[in-house]
């Protein structure tokens, strides 16, 4: 029992450090009928802003403000398909260009929305070491060894301001953890919360940079 | 594994176009098979419902009037509208984790979309490729993965006609022989549906 108690609470201790870095570029500051919304940059080969960790943020800005943020998936829906992957604006004039179409711009002023910020980034396991043996024998099953690896999350988030049409500015998360994983008799992870520590990060950090002025 | 899903509307502004849209039966079957070797098993993605759902989203948004044909016409029974559109799937490849290491599903498919005249005679012709990924998550099934690829790959090809409609040179070339300009004199109706009159 006091076992198990231990390894519940080693469970939610990780070992992480976050550094945020914010660029401040133009004035903020949102009214009551404005929304936001954040979306993932997916449009390179070798990765994929992960939808999860857009999720997270955008939950995360909601849920400890007034903020209204609209969801990743009803903006593109309702968009479709200038904000696909192959279709998406890259910069703010690729955005200026997009709104000359009058459906679209009406669209995005139907939905109240001030700010578009775009997340660009992953997570990623960049080392690993040990080994963990498990086996069944007639006396029972259990595992001997000991496994750690090294996560690393870095993802950069660029505001553009929709009623200007400029980008007032950009926030970098970049977060390091390592887990472990001692196995005695049956596995212990003792997992670093590494992308959930981004994800408060940068959401702490958009939420202050979108309210002040 | 059947892939199911549903499509958002393009936000576009309709051609003033009466366009037939013609789905062979390959196209409304298509599946796409991989035989099973020693190290992976037999995969097996059906996306004809699926497509057939996704173009009808695109084209009804696309022109003021469709109307979708049972057989492409043919020169002793031509039809009243401006032309015919007829998707076919040119070729289907998709990836799992253990092909290549990476982890992450991935779905190619290509598109032909071929155009037609009211008569059945072939104008145009062009390629519409798309492109899917997921990545692997944990306690997700790999035929569940393989589908959300599919289905991204489809929103992909829906991205990808949508923007190839408005800049492809022949196309381009085509429309302005069938739209009606507003200076030109024409009767209210033949504008109405921007049918050239005879």
């Amino acid at each position: 029992m006091m076992m198990s108690a231990a390894a519940t609470l080693l469970l939610a201790v990780g070992c992480t450090t976050t550094n945020i870095d914010e660029t401040r570029q133009g004035y903020t500051g949102i009214e009551d009928h404005e929304s936001v919304v954040v979306l993932g940059r997916r449009h390179k080969g070798d990765y994929d802003t992960e939808i999860d960790f857009i999720q997270c943020v955008g939950s995360s800005l909601e849920g400890r403000s007034s903020l209204e943020v609209v969801p990743e998936q009803e903006f593109t829906d309702r968009l479709y398909p200038w904000f696909e992957p192959r279709t998406a604006p890259i910069r703010i004039d690729g955005l200026h260009n997009l709104l000359q179409q009058k459906n679209i711009s009406q669209r995005i002023f139907d939905m109240g929305i001030r700010y578009i910020i775009w997340v660009d980034g992953s997570t990623e396991t960049t080392s690993s070491a040990g080994s963990i043996a498990c086996s069944i024998g007639p006396g029972g099953a259990g595992c001997l060894g000991f496994g750690t690896w090294d996560n690393e999350s870095l993802y950069e988030a660029a505001i553009w301001d929709f009623e200007n049409m400029t980008t007032v500015g950009k926030i970098k998360a970049d977060a390091k953890g390592t887990s472990y994983m001692p196995a005695i008799v049956v596995p212990i992870p003792l997992l670093a919360r590494v992308k959930a520590n981004a994800c408060k990060g940068l959401s702490d950090q958009l939420r202050s940079f979108l309210i002040s002025e | 594994m059947v892939v199911e899903s549903d499509f958002p509307e393009p936000l576009v502004e309709p051609l003033p176009l009466h366009m037939g849209v013609y789905y062979s039966k390959e196209f409304r079957e298509f599946s796409h098979e991989e035989k099973a070797d020693k190290k992976s098993p037999e995969h097996r993605i059906t996306t004809g419902p699926t497509q057939i759902k996704l173009f009808n989203r695109l084209f009804k948004k696309f022109f003021v009037r469709t109307t979708e044909l049972a057989s492409l016409p043919t020169a002793d029974k031509p039809l009243q509208l401006n032309a015919v559109l007829a998707p076919e799937v040119e070729e289907l490849q998709f990836t799992v984790p253990r092909d290549t290491k990476r982890e992450v599903f991935e779905v190619w498919v290509k598109y032909k979309i071929k155009l037609y005249s009211p008569s059945g005679d072939p104008i145009l012709d062009w390629s519409i490729p798309a492109y899917g990924k997921t990545p692997t998550a944990f306690m997700k099934s790999r035929d569940k993965a393989l589908e959300q690829a599919a289905i991204v790959a489809l929103r992909d090809a829906g991205a990808y006609f949508t923007i190839s409609f408005s800049r492809l040179p022949k196309l381009q070339r085509w429309l302005e022989t069938q739209i009606v300009r507003p200076e030109k004199t024409m009767p209210d109706e033949a504008m109405a549906v921007g049918i050239r009159a005879q």
